[in-house]
């Protein structure tokens, strides 16, 4: 199952498998997984707790080294290059936003959104800045520092960090998990702009239906194998799927 | 509570590492410093006693002086084996041109005693007329093994030769080594039948009590003579010393009692860090049901053991120290160690650091039960300090400098003790030094900020970062880097102390005598000598000279009577040769006397004398009087002419490098062939050269001394960053996801730690200054005129030392970060 040098994909997985510890004790998280997502397409990935949905977008975004098999991001395999690589690829092509909105206490919000570009020392573009803030409506906040900023607040500076670089694809880890709904909704909804507006590849892991509905596709998982998907996912066919367990909005 | 904590400790003990090296480093310190007075102690024993050690008994007088018939009445005491009478004669050594003295004694007559002194070469002289030198007196003539010397007593004033057939080591002379050449009794007698007995090393009779025999054998000597057991003898000498050791173990005790300072805040801040990291597993407990009091006392019972072990491996540390020490230095005894001075550094560290962790353990107290549900990320600490610290720290620092200043003041004032002011000046410094760590937490992340406004705009991300995390915790920033400025104020305040103690010295020996070598070349008769023109210009050649003007000496008379000895030099040459322009008002008719001969001939500057010279010619001559231009009137060579028309030139002025070995020097120069002449060398050469050589010894010791309290810091400023890297485990996640690399995250982490590091030695290097330039004029301020001039090299070194010590500190908390996975950031809070 080498690369086919034409690919429909953005990221593609193939055969990769994730083993911790060894031997007897040893866990499996990820099993012999192939699995590809569109360029420019919003994708969730779902499935319950210890279903290895968090390890296969970490082992996809080259934060996590896999057991076996190969990830490529476009044509380039990720899992075959070294860890500063790795790094590059990731401050210049991916953004991230995590469920605990992980910014920094000491620097401000606009210090935050900048971060990427101060690590990478490039240029950055203010016009898409501007427009990131305002679309987030975070523009009267830049000068905050996160702990005088609400919860939903925290998570779009946390979106528009994820984004000012002009990734070409932003990974997603329960970005709602820890929002109201109101706030929960607001970042689902720019990230759906982001993909419809901006081209941008989301992936976008989730315990939840409503959530997950947002998305172009679905892709379960259960111990570790793809257990099916949804092309054309509502919160009902989602649910039925996963048989309402785990659904909070 | 016990079991728990001993099991959380088993299983966090990296947590205790920095504690536990600071508390051993400290304890370690202290427990040496009490010794070192043995150490000492010890070192005197081996000096005293080397060259008499394995005599039973020592005979001695008042005045070194036995008379004949009590060595026979000894010797026949039955308790009496064999008796070494030593005889001692004195006279001078010739080696080619030059003189030296040359003390001959008999060689040591008991078996023990001579098999302990190990000659360097050869062996003990057997027959008439060989000789055994010291190895001073063998370098400093050139002499080897078969070579032929040439001795002239002073007693007979006859000359013999002897032959060289062995070199003793050096040994001090406090017991009865006066002499430093060895011939057979024999040979002694032969060429000084006079010979005094400065003492007798008596061996006894195998089986012979020594307190008995020395007592019994005192009793037939009667008062006059002392007889004494080599252990008493040796005892009594230490005793004439006891003072010495006494100051050094003070003094030593100090630095150690410094370090132990760095060490409790080292500790204190330690501890701080590592109870806020343990809030989560803190409130857990509260939340199952510990009372608040109940976690109070497991923090602090986790800081007795962890003080209670540190120390004991401290002391150890400490005495094994004191024992290689002693081994390397000596060899011989070792140091007797007793139980009290081991259980007083035991208690200090052991109190010092449940002491440090009391202020900590209420904000371990402190955590409510919820807090261990609740999720914590890395605090933000509020910048603001209090409003008592900002009041206290400012009195104590204003109220400290100006008690300070007023020592300084009173340096300046008449009729005040000396020693006065510096009482005052040491009183004042403790104080403001005490407010100065106490404003730490205002100071420190002031100069932070400083420093990011000046380097900030222009740098990079991770130089940013490491400054924004400095901010985040400022209280622990400042404790951490305060341990550094405790240990680089005090090393500055030694440094530029002893720069100024230098500076000032040296010019006050360069004003009193301006020569560094002044020589004579004298005829073996004693009278000033003709050396044809330029056999003494080969000077100029050896390397250490800086400029050389020859003189030429004559002997006149004023016409008041009072005898001059003059010396004449070109003015040009003679400027270059002196340290201090005092030549440079002197014209071809000055003469120019120090003002004490200048007071003894009762003539001032301006006034005219007449000088008669040696076959009647009379000059005219105008008196300059300068402070200090060696012991001889300084005229022209015109003059000299007129007033000693057959004098050639008979001496030189010669002015050294700096830095240059005047011994090295003077070897040369005595090594100049030059038949029948003798040297008579003066100057202030050597006098300075011991003087900076003291100053050097006392900055080098202390820094030394000092350097412990620095490694305490270091390992502080590992260990804050190290605990930061535990609990920034999450954001360094989330730096690396985002793309921060691992050159850069070790990068951010040196610059954490060099910035801390710099900022505390910059702030101890200012306040250090102020503290050696003040405490150098309360010391010598009434005595001498001060000259500043700042060591800026030492400075530099400070500095470089400091940014060192920051990367070095950071190498093992980055190692531990560079292992956090940017998974970490994104796994779900639990």
């Amino acid at each position: 199952m080498q690369s086919a040098s034409v690919t429909r994909y953005h990221i593609e997985a193939h055969g990769v498998s994730k083993r911790y510890g060894e031997g007897e004790g040893a866990v499996v998280a990820l099993n012999d997984v192939s699995i590809g997502f569109e360029r420019g397409r919003f994708t969730s990935i779902m499935g319950a707790s210890g279903s290895g949905k968090s390890t296969l977008m970490q082992c996809m975004a080259g934060l996590d080294a896999v057991t076996s098999g190969q990830i490529f991001l476009g044509e380039t395999p990720l899992t075959d290059l070294s860890d500063d690589d790795v790094t590059e690829i990731r401050r210049n092509r991916m953004g991230f936003v995590f469920q605990a909105f992980n910014l920094l206490p000491a620097l401000t919000a606009e210090q935050n959104i900048l971060l990427p570009h101060r690590l990478a020392g490039s240029r950055v573009d203010r016009t898409r800045f501007d427009r990131l803030v305002t679309m987030l409506g975070i523009a009267d906040r830049l000068n905050h520092r996160p702990a005088e900023l609400s919860g939903g607040q925290q998570q779009r500076v946390a979106i528009a960090r994820a984004l000012i670089h002009a990734p070409e694809i932003v990974f997603c880890d329960e970005p709602t998990g820890a929002l109201d709904t109101r706030s929960g909704e607001q970042v689902l909804r720019f990230l759906r702009e982001s993909v419809d507006t901006l081209g941008v590849t989301v992936v976008m892991v989730t315990h939840s239906a409503t959530a997950a509905a947002w998305s172009d596709r679905v892709v379960f998982l259960s111990d570790g194998m793809i257990s099916g998907e949804d092309n054309a996912p509502t919160i009902e066919s989602v649910l039925s799927v996963i048989g309402g367990v785990g659904g909070r909005s | 509570m016990i079991g728990l904590m001993l099991q959380q400790l088993k299983v966090n003990w990296k947590r205790a590492v920095a504690v536990f090296l600071a508390v051993m480093l400290g304890v370690a310190f202290v427990t040496a410093a009490l010794f070192v007075g043995n150490l000492y102690t010890n070192s005197m024993r081996e000096a005293v006693g080397n060259q008499i050690q394995g005599a039973d008994l020592v005979v001695t007088t008042e005045d070194y002086q036995i008379d004949p018939s009590s060595v026979a009445i000894i010797a026949k005491q039955p308790e009496v084996a064999v008796v070494d009478n030593r005889l001692l004669t004195t006279g001078n050594l010739s080696v080619g041109s030059t003189n030296s003295y040359l003390a001959i004694g008999t060689v040591p007559q008991l078996e023990s005693v001579r098999d302990n002194i190990e000659l360097r070469e050869g062996s003990w002289p057997t027959i008439d007329n060989e000789i055994v030198i010291s190895e001073a007196q063998a370098d400093s003539g050139g002499l080897s093994i078969g070579d032929d010397i040439v001795w002239t007593s002073w007693d007979t004033d006859q000359t013999h030769t002897f032959m060289v057939v062995g070199i003793s080591p050096n040994d001090s002379g406090i017991a009865l080594s006066a002499m430093s050449g060895f011939v057979t009794p024999e040979t002694l007698s032969q060429v000084a039948p006079d010979a005094r007995s400065i003492g007798l090393l008596v061996e006894l009779q195998s089986g012979v009590d020594a307190e008995q025999a020395a007592a019994s054998i005192q009793k037939v000597t009667g008062a006059s003579i002392s007889v004494r057991t080599f252990d008493h003898f040796v005892d009594d000498a230490i005793t004439l010393y006891a003072g010495g050791t006494v100051a050094l173990q003070v003094v030593v005790l100090g630095f150690a009692v410094i370090a132990m300072i760095a060490a409790g805040i080292v500790i204190a801040n330690s501890f701080e860090i590592s109870y806020a990291q343990r809030t989560r597993e803190l409130g857990l407990l509260r939340s199952i049901g510990a009372k608040s009091r109940q976690v109070r006392r497991m923090v602090l019972l986790e800081s007795a053991v962890i003080g209670a072990v540190a120390s004991l491996l401290g002391v150890t540390l400490g005495v094994g120290l004191i024992q290689v020490l002693n081994n390397v230095l000596f060899g011989t005894a070792e140091v007797a160690i007793d139980p009290v001075r081991l259980i007083a550094p035991l208690l200090l560290g052991l109190i010092v650091t449940i002491v440090a962790a009391l202020a900590p353990s209420r904000t371990a107290m402190r955590v409510q039960p919820l807090q261990a549900i609740r999720q914590t990320e890395a605090p933000l600490v509020d910048v603001r300090a209090s409003r008592l610290r900002k009041v206290l720290s400012a009195s104590l620092v204003l109220g400290g400098f100006s008690i300070m200043g007023g020592g300084v003041a009173l340096a300046f004032s008449s009729g005040v003790e000396t020693g006065f002011p510096m009482l005052i000046g040491i009183l004042g410094g403790a104080i403001s030094f005490f407010g100065l760590l106490v404003s730490a937490q205002l100071l420190v992340p002031a100069a932070a900020r400083l420093l990011a406004r000046w380097i900030g705009g222009r740098s990079s991300a991770t130089v940013e970062l490491a400054f924004s995390n400095l901010n985040r915790n400022p209280r622990r920033t400042a404790s951490t880097s305060a341990a550094l400025l405790m240990g680089v104020t005090l090393i500055t305040m030694m440094a530029v102390g002893v720069s100024l103690m230098e500076s000032t010295l040296v010019d006050v020996v360069n004003t009193e005598n301006p020569i560094d070598l002044e020589i004579e070349a004298l005829n073996d008769d004693g009278k000033d000598l003709t050396v044809p023109g330029g056999e003494l210009r080969r000077w100029q050649e050896i390397n250490g000279v800086d400029s050389f003007a020859e003189t030429r000496h004559a002997s006149v008379m004023t016409s008041d009577g009072y005898p001059l000895n003059i010396t004449g030099v070109n003015q040009t040459d003679g400027a270059k040769a002196l340290r201090t322009d005092v030549l440079k008002n002197a014209s071809e008719d000055s003469l120019v006397v120090n003002s004490t001969i200048g007071m003894e001939m009762g003539v001032d500057s301006g006034d005219t004398v007449t000088v008669i010279g040696e076959s009647g010619e009379e000059v005219s001559l105008t008196v300059i009087v300068e402070r200090g231009i060696g012991d001889r009137a300084v005229v022209s060579q015109v003059t000299l002419t007129s007033l000693a028309p057959d004098t050639s030139t008979s001496g030189a002025w010669i002015r050294l490098d700096d830095d240059v070995s005047t011994g090295d020097v003077l070897k040369e120069i005595r090594e100049t062939d030059l038949p029948g002449v003798t040297l008579n060398i003066s100057g202030s050469a050597a006098s300075r050269a011991e003087m900076l050589d003291i100053l050097n010894t006392i900055f080098l010791i202390a820094l030394g001394l000092l350097a412990v309290s620095i490694v305490i810091a270091i390992v502080g400023i590992g260990n804050t960053l190290t605990l930061s890297v535990i609990e920034r485990t999450r954001e360094t996640g989330m730096l690396r996801a985002m793309g921060l690399k691992r050159g850069q995250l070790r990068t951010m982490l040196a610059t954490e730690g060099v910035l801390i590091a710099l900022i505390g030695s910059s702030i101890g290097i200012v306040i250090g200054t102020i503290y050696g330039i003040a405490g150098v004029y309360c010391v010598i301020g009434n005595s001498f005129r001060v000259t500043i001039s700042l060591p800026w090299l030492w400075l530099v070194y400070i500095i470089l030392v400091a940014i060192i010590s920051g990367i070095i500190a950071s190498i093992i908390p980055a190692q531990r970060s560079l292992k956090i996975k940017p998974v970490e950031a994104l796994a779900s809070v639990s």
